[in-house]
């Protein structure tokens, strides 16, 4: 009975570790990306990318409560496939990346809306200003490389007001690059 | 994009300034004189900024920003120096706290993420120097020349530095330098109005501060050559050497033949090498206009 006992405490402890911990991830960059659209001259829209995304991601599947993640954007990385606007872009009067390299995101609390989605709020920093947000993200599944290595990965849509973060430049009534952008960031990452 | 409000505002607070500071026209060695140009410069700077891009957060959040504020702080206790102009041990010690305090207010995030010690030293004690020589350079000119020939000449110094900007892959800093540009021609105009009006003192250390800020985050931030912005730094230096090694039976009018070739050519090479280095870029891609 002692035996039975025990055994039982011991399955229990596990189990409740099992449940305490959330998994551990490590953003991809080579499989993440951040895309971003902005309207040109009230014509059109103008997309770009940032290749390089890096961070680290909390998940539980079960428990919002417990996941985080933490995303770095390497500035320095703007693509618009022109290279002189990507010099423009990557100066001061927009993303200012010599000054300002990384832009980033810190989840501060994320609540479950859907089997897949999740609202993450969080601390969205660029241009050294940093301001609280809330975006909805998509769960896009599970996968296992060839190393054997669980991944997961996450997308989301969302857009900023840019003059929120003091890259004001450009922006009239009557043209010029819009106040709003919206930015895609799609991540995979590995579990550890 | 808005492009007259960033010339036109600041040209006409830095000629209302200049106007209300102490009825100039009737006082010219009153020390408001002096005042009144420094700030006119630093307030023409702000509202050109404020006109151009909104107002800067306090405290700073980019170089940029923390130039508008160092600005404001060299016109007013810039003024103080070219009170005291005759003692030049006071002289120095303001304008080497201020040109340092300024070049490390604006390049504090390279040092604290890109620079080590050795170029964090290195760099500061460079951009501190080199905004102190010019401001020295520029102050002597003024002291030998009244009339409009310091203000054409900071003119043409600001325009040179606009367009190369805007070639180093900057239009907003190009546009700022255009800013300082419209203030120093609301200074030509008053000049040309009564020519006994020594409207560059005081103004010359923030035009020296401001520009010279410009031109250094336009080669750390943006994509200025250093060739470029080596020469636009040193022109003011060579200029004022050349005016003080011509002869002095060399008549005012005729000595602003070679000063003002020598600036059109030393910054027409800036110009230049800035305009290259956007073509090798541009010439990769299809065109690209702001």
């Amino acid at each position: 009975m002692v035996v039975v006992s025990k055994m039982a405490s011991v399955m229990l402890i596990s189990f409740a570790a099992v449940a305490a911990f959330a998994d551990e991830y490590k953003i991809d960059p080579v499989h993440s990306s951040a895309v971003f659209k902005v309207n040109h001259l009230g014509a059109s829209n103008t997309y770009g990318m940032m290749p390089n995304v890096t961070g680290s991601l909390t998940f539980d599947k079960g428990d919002a409560a417990k996941n985080a993640v933490e995303l770095s954007v390497d500035a320095t990385s703007v693509s618009t496939f022109n290279g002189g606007r990507d010099k423009h872009l990557s100066g001061p009067d927009f993303f200012n990346s010599k000054q300002f390299p990384a832009i980033t995101f810190k989840s501060t609390s994320w609540k479950k809306a859907g089997d897949n989605t999740y609202e993450i709020t969080g601390k969205f920093a660029m241009l050294g200003v940093t301001k609280e947000i809330t975006v909805t993200a998509d769960h896009i599944g599970y996968g296992k490389n060839r190393g054997g290595k669980e991944l997961t990965g996450f997308e989301s849509t969302f857009t900023i007001d840019r003059t929120d973060f003091g890259m004001n430049y450009g922006v009239a009534d009557t043209g010029g690059v819009g106040k709003e952008v919206t930015i895609i960031i799609a991540f995979e990452s590995v579990k550890q | 994009m808005n492009v007259a409000a960033p010339v036109i505002i600041p040209a006409l607070v830095a000629g209302l300034v200049w106007l209300l500071a102490g009825q100039l026209w009737k006082r010219p060695a009153a020390p408001s004189l002096v005042y009144g140009g420094a700030v006119a410069m630093a307030i023409s700077f702000f509202a050109g900024h404020v006109a151009l891009v909104g107002q800067p957060p306090f405290p700073p959040t980019t170089a940029i920003h923390s130039l508008v504020y160092a600005a404001l702080i060299v016109g007013v206790v810039g003024s103080a120096e070219s009170i005291w102009r005759s003692h030049w041990a006071p002289r120095w010690g303001i304008r080497l706290v201020l040109a340092c305090g300024a070049a490390w207010w604006q390049f504090t995030s390279l040092a604290e993420h890109s620079w080590n010690t050795g170029q964090t030293i290195g760099w500061l004690t460079t951009i501190t120097l080199t905004i102190c020589i010019a401001w020295d350079a520029l102050d002597s000119f003024a002291n030998r020349h009244t009339g409009f020939a310091t203000p054409l000449l900071m003119w043409g110094f600001a325009c040179a530095t606009s367009i190369a900007l805007v070639f180093g892959a900057s239009a907003m800093m190009g546009q700022l330098a255009g800013c300082v540009a419209a203030a120093c021609g609301a200074a030509i105009v008053l000049a040309l109005w009564s020519r006994a009006l020594p409207l560059d003192r005081g103004a010359v250390g923030v035009f020296v501060v401001i520009l010279l800020g410009l031109l250094w985050q336009g080669y750390f931030f943006a994509a200025l050559p250093l060739t470029s912005t080596a020469l636009l730094i040193a022109a003011p230096v060579a200029i004022f050497t050349l005016d003080a090694r011509m002869p002095e039976r060399i008549v005012s009018a005729k000595r602003m033949i070679p000063v003002f070739g020598s600036l059109i050519t030393i910054t027409g090479i800036a110009i230049w090498f800035a305009f290259a280095a956007y073509q090798t870029v541009a010439s990769e891609m299809e065109e690209y206009v702001y």
